[in-house]
């Protein structure tokens, strides 16, 4: 914050050279001052909910994790007994398999689809500003709604699947959502309508940042399609896809809506997630600490994973 | 230095928003209108789960009890039923509890011994509460260790209902218009396979949704007919890991596996019932309001046939409970208690919405017994059997589902499920 040249009121009107100096030196002091404290002003709503809302939440379930507490009594301190507890508990250990293999399945399933549905609504044929609202439409639709139309249309008897598969000649009856398979196919299908619009529109943004004259360049040079989308598409997309793979598999280990209002974990526990065991933990079993040490769990992974792709797929560059 | 002021000013601004929320409420209460006698009167705040047609009956109710009662006002909240009891018990612990809400029996267990709800002795004789004017079945099932906890609503049982025109086509309605089946187990299921026979193929000759709560309260309701018991005298083991407790859950799972009388995997059996597609179905008594909107539907309602040694369903109530405060206010909590009792009084209008009223004298009023249907079902107050108290009532119902699930799809016998549950209820109530 000091000043790089001591600014005198002689200085000020003798010495050309030092003039810049010291016009540099206001900047610094002075006026960065009232930059700085607008700056905080500026950020200090967000600020104020994020250390509120976010930080002290954080700190506090850490806190919570190290108690035995059900909301109304008395807590114990318990130190890291919630944590051993957990590992050796197999309902946590399976929510967690369940929710790994969902990440599995849907991060690949969703980057992919989202690029396709970007590269066809940026072909510039004719009817593609339809299409990205189409494709985008379902993104805005609350979770209670998507799933209450997944069932609606995926149960059986009346549902509207086997309905068409019936005309289509289909006679024995599919039940989607009751083996273990099918439901997690059904439930990356009603993800994958749900959440792929906002992968297509990061992506959308990336192909258009991408300068035509590289194309232009590469045709000339005789490059068909598949040329041009693998040397100069996918490699100029290589920031968006990194971000959208971490996103997607970070918003796919929250998997829990979609899961629990359509098959509720099951058939059986099957399709528990770990947030959902975290939330009947908490809020069914009213085990606050052990609830918020498996989120800490969770959290973990989380990072790890994230840590993993950002080596791994930044790496190339 | 101006733009330091102004920064400064625009932060206390910012602040005092922040900090100014908290005490809106109080001021917007004061200008309330004076009753009669010349008092302010007493603010009541009221939360209840209603989602649907019961959220609007209970509106009504508080509409009318506002109106007839100028020395009370009660100001309802209905919350989503998923976020009920966790927003109730964060508002107890935070010190923001409303004043009376609604509260489940099955939950009054996890209620009472984490002293969020204040019991009731002390306040009820002021208030009026006259204990005895109530079901003593449905009471019982609010008394913890001797206090009354809760002043009881209503009881909603599960109960039969089946389709008149379906059951009549085939023969199978008896001079009075009952179904026509004989006692026991094997007679129920003697009836539904002539259903199978002798209706059209596109009906389903028993429906109920096949995963969650109906397989759970069947169980319930047969095992019961058997005296079955869920846990141990001291709520700290299983018990129901036994030939009683398998021969129920071996019922159902006959009907849908053995029998084909239930198809497989249904997930709307209220709905295809609704439609005309089902010949009997198990549900709550607040289908009853349900079903009663459809037009084309023409039906009846049982209560659940004894199969086994007497009869016996499940079923569960709608209580009031006062919410533990900041600082007991005596006439608040009386002011609660009297409101509460004034809903118990004129349950024949929440009756409206399918349940059966608390009190004896409401189920013999005319009101009562003016409405259709109702009284078919209504020797369910002393039928059903609640769930024994403990406080972890609703994880050993999580449990219980998942496993019959299993059962209901065909991918577990009934003594993998029934062995499993009961491990894993050991497990939850060792924690």
């Amino acid at each position: 914050m000091e000043p790089t040249v001591p600014v005198t009121k002689d200085g000020e009107e003798h010495a050309p050279l030092k003039r810049k100096s010291k016009v540099a030196g206001l900047l610094t002091n002075k006026k960065s001052l009232s930059l700085n404290l607008f700056a905080w002003l500026f950020l200090s709503p967000y600020l104020l909910f994020y250390l509120w809302f976010m930080l002290y939440p954080i700190i506090k379930g850490f806190i919570i994790s190290l108690y035995q507490w059900t909301i109304g009594n008395e807590r114990t301190y318990v130190g890291l007994g919630n944590y051993s507890a957990i590992f050796k508990d197999s309902f946590f250990w399976e929510a967690l398999g369940n929710t790994v293999y969902f990440v599995v399945i849907s991060t690949p399933t969703l980057v992919i689809t989202g690029i396709l549905l970007a590269l066809t609504v940026n072909s510039g044929l004719k009817g593609t500003g339809f299409l990205r609202s189409a494709f985008f439409l379902p993104h805005i639709l609350s979770i209670s709604v998507i799933s209450s139309i997944w069932v609606f249309v995926l149960q059986p008897y009346t549902g509207l699947m086997n309905s068409v598969l019936k005309t289509l000649g289909v006679t024995q009856e599919i039940f989607w959502l009751d083996s273990a398979n099918l439901a997690w196919l059904s439930i990356l299908l009603a993800t994958v309508w749900w959440t792929v619009g906002f992968n297509m529109v990061l992506f959308l943004a990336g192909l258009q940042e991408i300068p035509d004259d590289l194309y232009e360049a590469a045709r000339i040079d005789g490059a068909n399609s598949w040329h041009c989308f693998r040397y100069i598409t996918l490699p100029s997309l290589k920031g968006v896809i990194l971000l959208v793979v971490v996103l997607q598999s970070i918003a796919s280990f929250k998997l829990f809506g979609q899961s629990y209002l359509m098959t509720n974990g099951g058939p059986g526990t099957s399709t528990r997630t770990l947030v959902q065991y975290i939330y009947e933990t908490g809020f069914r079993t009213n085990e606050m600490g052990l609830a918020s040490a498996m989120s800490y769990v969770l959290f973990l992974v989380m990072v790890l994973f994230a840590v993993v792709q950002f080596k791994f797929m930044a790496k190339k560059d | 230095m101006k733009k330091i002021k102004l920064v400064m000013v625009i932060m206390l601004f910012v602040l005092s928003v922040f900090t100014g929320c908290s005490s809106t409420e109080k001021t917007a209460s004061s200008d309330a209108s004076k009753n009669e006698s010349g008092n302010k009167p007493v603010q009541l705040k009221y939360w209840v789960p209603f989602s649907g047609g019961d959220g609007d009956f209970m509106k009504a109710m508080v509409a009318e009890f506002n109106k007839t009662n100028s020395d009370i006002q009660v100001e309802m909240l209905n919350l989503k039923w998923e976020e009920y009891y966790t927003k109730l018990r964060t508002a107890v612990a935070s010190k923001q509890a409303p004043d009376v809400a609604v509260a489940h029996t099955s939950k009054l267990g996890e209620l009472a011994p984490s002293n969020l709800i204040a019991e009731l002795d002390q306040i009820a004789p002021n208030a009026g509460i006259e204990w005895d004017s109530f079901n003593q079945n449905i009471l019982n099932a609010t008394v913890f260790e001797g206090k009354h906890m809760a002043i009881p609503l209503d009881t909603h049982a599960m109960i039969m209902f089946y389709n008149k025109k379906i059951l009549g086509d085939a023969g199978l309605l008896d001079g009075d218009g009952n179904p026509d089946f004989k006692p026991g187990a094997d007679g129920f299921i003697d009836f539904l396979k002539q259903v199978k026979e002798k209706a059209p193929a596109d009906v389903m000759p028993f429906v109920g949704t096949s995963n969650g709560n109906v397989p759970f309260w069947m169980w319930w309701s047969l095992y019961s007919q058997m005296d079955g018991k869920l846990l141990s005298e001291d709520g700290k083991k299983a018990a129901f890991n036994n030939e009683k407790g398998k021969e129920a859950l071996q019922f159902i799972s006959d009907l849908v596996h053995k029998d084909g009388l239930w198809p497989k995997n249904v997930k709307n059996g209220g709905e295809i019932f609704a439609a005309g597609k089902g010949a009997v179905n198990f549900n709550g008594v607040w289908s009853t309001g349900t079903f009663e909107k459809n037009q084309g539907l023409d039906f009846g309602v049982m209560t659940i046939p004894q199969l086994y040694d007497h009869e016996a369903t499940w079923g569960d109530s709608h209580t009031l409970v006062l919410p533990v405060q900041k600082e007991d206010d005596p006439k608040r909590q009386e002011a609660a208690a009297v409101f509460a009792n004034w809903l118990a009084e004129n349950g024949a209008m929440w009756a409206k919405a399918g349940h059966v009223p608390s009190k004896t004298e409401v189920i013999e009023s005319e009101e009562f017994k003016s409405l259709e249907y109702r009284s078919e079902y209504v020797e369910v107050v002393d039928q059903v059997n609640f769930m024994p108290n403990s406080d972890k009532l609703f994880p050993i119902g999580d449990i219980l589902r998942a496993n019959f699930d299993l059962v209901m799809n065909g991918q577990a016998s009934v003594e993998e499920a029934i062995n499993k549950a009961e491990k894993e209820v050991n497990d939850l109530l060792s924690k």
